[in-house]
């Protein structure tokens, strides 16, 4: 096998994960860029995979403004890029989003 | 101990909105300022031309260094664009002295560029947030103000800090600003303004964040031996150091910047200094968590302790430890490729006794200047001495 070519590492193992973390920090976007389709407000969560490493994305239903998402429990889902939207990118790459799952 | 290399002259035009002028223009504007200061130096004189500059896509341009070196008079020699996005003016500035140090230069000039004001700001934000990895990060939505609010988030639920503190890095690098005239924010701001302004990407507000500027700036640079030729008060630049990390979504360590405290640490050992032998630090402040951040990652105070720095003042002018007197990228502005060249300027007027007696370090004999690219992808530390 091969190295990671993100970080390098040499222990690099394909594996099937369950995708489930919880929310290390997170911030509301108010002023967003042109580039990403979602239009703000949206929540940016950093997730801590249970399997280790980080993913960012936008937080679902999350809900009240305010409140405190941080230690939240959450799956992270990949999404298509929709039909239709413009991008420059080498290969078809989806987005990563965060949802919530009840207490 | 041997100098890296010696500033004879630098320039900066002034940042701001600059409606109707192209980057080449500002830099035009910088160069001039720098040889009118130096009657002795001559644009024959420049072997090489080294240009920070960010992003293409403000002018729809690449190949800028060529053209902004020869629209200058400086002819047939090289000339290179750096890119390391907000540290890129820091980056030409590195590049700058190890031509010089090689030998195969005399005189050589680091300048940094960027024109934004004229997009519209949802468009410039896109264009910045280049800086972060596109599959892992821009993609999902990130953009730069929010990586480093995610990250004050964390400060301010780890350590003692508060969003009072942010506030009072802003309310004083906008006094700083305020008092130079080539700032972009020239206004004071009180800790209840910057509280009570719109949030950008919570914790941090509006005025928590440098603006979008068009600036440029510039400095001259020559062998340490040939530096009297020119000028009677020089400033040689005797550490330059350089480190890099991987993108922030990357990294096991989320707090604080590893390119910063690895970088610092070459550069104090190369300067044979620690944080205590600095009289005037100019740091990346993008964001304001970023200057508290670099008060912990250049070894300014203890890790977690940042904030009593801001309580007790050390880091205003007339303090212990100055910071930003130029008013930082804050308030001076954020010309994203001139913001590393321009710490450089600042630091050269600082030593050589040149700037408004209201921001002036009084009696500064040695410096520090901390630039930042991205979300601390990049990192470059230079330490300057008066020269005598």
């Amino acid at each position: 096998m091969e190295s990671c070519r993100i970080c390098a590492s040499a222990n690099l193992e394909v594996k099937e994960v369950p995708m489930t973390g919880a929310v290390v920090t997170f911030s509301e976007v108010v002023v967003g860029s042109s580039g990403y389709p979602l239009k703000p407000p949206y929540t940016l969560a950093l997730i801590k995979l249970d399997e280790g490493g980080h993913l960012i994305g936008v937080l679902r239903g999350g809900g009240e403004k305010g409140a405190d998402w941080v230690g939240k429990r959450v799956k992270v889902i990949f999404e298509a890029v929709a039909s239709g939207e413009k991008v420059i990118q080498p290969a078809p790459w989806p987005r990563v989003f965060a949802q919530m799952l009840s207490d | 101990m041997r100098p890296l290399a010696s500033i004879i002259t630098a320039g900066c035009a002034k940042y701001g909105r600059r409606d109707g002028l192209y980057a080449r223009e500002l830099l035009a504007e910088a160069l001039d300022e720098a040889f009118e200061n130096c009657p002795r130096l001559s644009r024959a004189d420049i072997d090489a031309f080294y240009l920070g500059q960010a992003f293409e896509a403000f002018e729809h341009q690449a190949n800028t260094a060529p053209s902004s070196a020869g629209g200058y008079g400086f002819r047939r020699i090289p000339a290179i664009r750096l890119d390391s996005v907000s540290s890129s003016g820091a980056s030409a500035l590195r590049q700058a002295v190890l031509g010089i140090r090689s030998g195969e230069y005399d005189v050589v000039i680091a300048a940094g560029v960027e024109k934004m004001t004229h997009v519209p700001t949802s468009v410039a934000l896109d264009v910045i947030s280049m800086a972060s990895d596109r599959p892992f990060e821009q993609w999902n939505g990130v953009t730069l103000a929010a990586i480093n609010a995610m990250m004050a988030r964390m400060y301010l639920r780890d350590y003692k800090a508060t969003e009072e503190h942010l506030a009072m890095i802003a309310v004083k690098n906008h006094r700083n600003g305020f008092y130079n005239p080539k700032a972009h924010l020239r206004r004071i701001v009180t800790v209840a303004e910057v509280l009570a302004s719109k949030a950008v990407a919570t914790p941090l507000k509006l005025l928590d964040c440098s603006p979008i500027s068009d600036g440029a700036s510039c400095v001259v640079l020559c062998r340490p031996e040939l530096a009297a030729r020119y000028t009677d008060c020089p400033v040689d630049i005797v550490a330059s150091a350089e480190a890099t990390d991987l993108n922030f979504v990357f990294r096991e360590q989320l707090l604080g910047f590893e390119a910063t405290r690895v970088a610092a640490a070459m550069a104090y050992a190369q300067a044979e200094a620690s944080a205590d032998k600095v009289d005037l630090f100019e740091v990346h402040d993008a964001f304001t968590i970023n200057e508290l951040l670099a008060y912990e990652d250049l070894g300014m105070c203890a890790k977690g302790s940042a904030s009593r720095l801001l309580e007790n003042s050390e880091t205003s002018v007339g303090g212990r430890i100055p910071v930003n007197p130029s008013g930082g990228l804050k308030s001076k502005g954020h010309p994203v490729g001139s913001s590393g060249t321009g710490q450089a300027y600042e630091i050269f007027l600082q030593l050589t006794g040149r700037v408004e007696p209201e921001r002036a370090v009084k009696g500064a004999h040695t410096a520090l200047s901390h630039s930042m690219g991205g979300a601390g992808e990049s990192v470059q530390v230079h330490v300057y001495r008066k020269r005598g």
